[in-house]
């Protein structure tokens, strides 16, 4: 992501001053963070996948003492 | 008869109460001087509340006088990080942007404490919105620990490990979204439970990050654990993430056997920054499980830097999301430091978090698999280094410090976002003197088998009974 583009999400569509300033700052772990979990939604994110798949998960696991 | 029952613990102190050898205004009143004293002196109270609690310990103590049915924590006093609600009780949640603030609720957790009895001697220390994992606070003043006030406490639930170790109170809440009950339980020498996310309610409790957020106690005794959790879990129908949690199970699962049970010692990313002081301890912990009964294999865990970044973009944008109206309107009441972890948040897209979350089923289900596998439970250190001091975690180049705060969250971030129970246990000294602890992690809602494991390895040693030297 071009640093101007972040610059413009972080700090003008969220409003909070400075932020924009920061971006330099911030650029080197929002862009490896966002290449490393889109590279791993794309290998498992299915088309029926479900943000509740934890809650899933939950429940198909038995108490166990 | 009262002067070592706070070491003695939760259960001891019940039963001592129960049986009428003990009161609990006696217990109450040896607390709020230590806290005063001990507590203070280490940075680790903000609020203590000493006519409130000798009103409810003198009603505990008339209750038993007229033969009441007692609750399981009938009389024993305690207190609690400082982001659970009461109502008309200030909860700055170790901020600027909140000190002052009343809340007109009370959070589940202590409404539950309160009906089994306890008694409550006010608010402890803790990182500025829970987003220290040393204890670090700019504006309350960084925790001290008890065993060395040069050295880090742990946080963020940093008064909930200075208060226990210090023997002021025999058991607090603490709250933990990346390891914020783990690491002042393995700093100060505690025992300290992340439960499965959903466990425990968290309503009334300041959240950080909802989808990661645990309540859970921190005791010196595995089995003070295993009361606490049992009185605080359950549904809540003020917290849906509560649907279907199990209650009251804990306690009653502490057999002292664990001859049926499969540890795995894990290795790979958990092995690979592990300091040899350190790995040492864990083996001694190994060994002595074995020699109780459980049987070892060992495990590697998958890819440790996709969690660990899942983790960080799920914290990151429900704190900015929590944040965003405050980060506008007072920028300037933030640590540095603090605003530093909140604000990337603001720069992920939608559809990258929704994707995390939907992710998070599958591997934690792949994380069971490779780093449990056939096992009933896996041993981790909680921390991988000795217990840094407070210099090398606030001096020095940017990188240092980033570096040296990364280790001590290295073993502990990911299970939030796996929601796994997380139990940290004391099992040693380092030569400096500071506490090593294991982690032991299970399955969802595996608490009660983890706490049978930490119990009856506590039966078998005396680190969870040391207390530092010169507390007076």
């Amino acid at each position: 992501m071009r640093p101007e583009d972040l610059a413009h999400i972080a700090g003008d569509l969220n409003a909070v001053p400075a932020t924009a300033e920061r971006t330099a700052r911030l650029a080197p772990l929002v862009e490896e963070t966002n290449t490393l979990i889109r590279a791993a939604a794309d290998a498992l994110v299915t088309l029926d996948s479900t943000p509740l798949s934890f809650q899933a998960l939950k429940a198909a696991c038995e108490p166990r003492a | 008869m009262s002067d070592n029952m706070i070491e003695k613990g939760v259960v001891a102190i019940a039963d001592a109460i129960a049986k009428g050898e003990t009161t609990s205004e006696a217990v109450t009143k040896i607390a709020l001087e230590r806290l005063a004293s001990r507590g203070r002196r280490f940075n680790g109270v903000v609020l203590l509340q000493a006519e409130e609690a000798l009103a409810s310990a003198h009603a505990a103590d008339k209750a038993r006088a007229r033969g009441e049915t007692l609750g399981p924590l009938h009389g024993v006093p305690m207190a609690h990080k400082d982001l659970f609600y009461r109502a008309g009780r200030v909860a700055a949640c170790g901020s600027k942007i909140r000190r002052g603030f009343k809340p007109d609720v009370t959070a589940t957790a202590l409404n539950r404490l309160d009906d089994a009895g306890a008694v409550d001697c006010g608010t402890l220390h803790m990182a500025e919105f829970a987003l220290s994992p040393t204890g670090y606070n700019e504006h309350d003043g960084h925790g001290l620990n008890p065993w060395n006030p040069a050295h880090v406490c742990g946080g963020s639930s940093s008064g909930s490990g200075i208060a226990v170790a210090s023997a002021s109170v025999p058991a607090a809440l603490g709250s933990d979204t990346g390891g914020s009950i783990r690491h002042p339980s393995a700093m100060c020498g505690v025992t300290g439970l992340k439960p499965t996310h959903g466990a425990v309610s968290l309503f009334g409790a300041m959240p950080l990050s909802a989808t990661l957020d645990c309540v859970g106690p921190m005791a010196r005794h595995a089995r003070d654990v295993a009361r606490l959790h049992d009185v605080i879990a359950g549904q809540d129908k003020a917290d849906p993430t509560t649907l279907g949690a199990p209650q009251g199970r804990c306690e009653a699962a502490l057999s002292g056997d664990i001859r049926d049970l499969r540890i795995a010692r894990v290795g790979g990313y958990y092995a690979d920054a592990v300091d040899a002081e350190i790995g040492g301890g864990r083996d001694e912990a190994l060994r002595v499980l074995r020699n109780l009964g459980a049987t070892q294999t060992d495990t590697t865990p998958p890819d440790m830097a996709r969690l660990n970044a899942l983790m960080h973009l799920v914290m990151a944008v429900e704190a900015a999301t929590l944040h965003r109206r405050w980060l506008q309107e007072r920028p300037q009441d933030y640590a540095d430091q603090v605003r530093a972890r909140i604000e990337p948040g603001l720069s992920y897209p939608a559809t990258r978090y929704v994707e995390a979350l939907a992710m998070r089923g599958p591997l934690a289900r792949e994380w069971i698999e490779t780093a449990i596998g056939d096992a009933d439970c896996a041993i981790i250190p909680t921390l991988p280094i000795p217990v840094p001091t407070i210099a090398e975690t606030t001096e020095g180049s940017p990188a240092d410090v980033a570096a040296k705060i990364g280790l001590v969250t290295r073993h502990t971030r990911a299970l939030n976002y796996l929601g796994l129970p997380a139990l940290a246990a004391p099992c040693g000294f380092s030569a400096s003197g500071l506490p090593i602890s294991m982690m032991i992690v299970g399955r969802p809602w595996s608490e009660p088998l983890l706490l049978r494991i930490a119990d009856t390895f506590q039966r078998a040693t005396d680190w969870h009974l040391r207390t530092p030297d010169n507390l007076d």
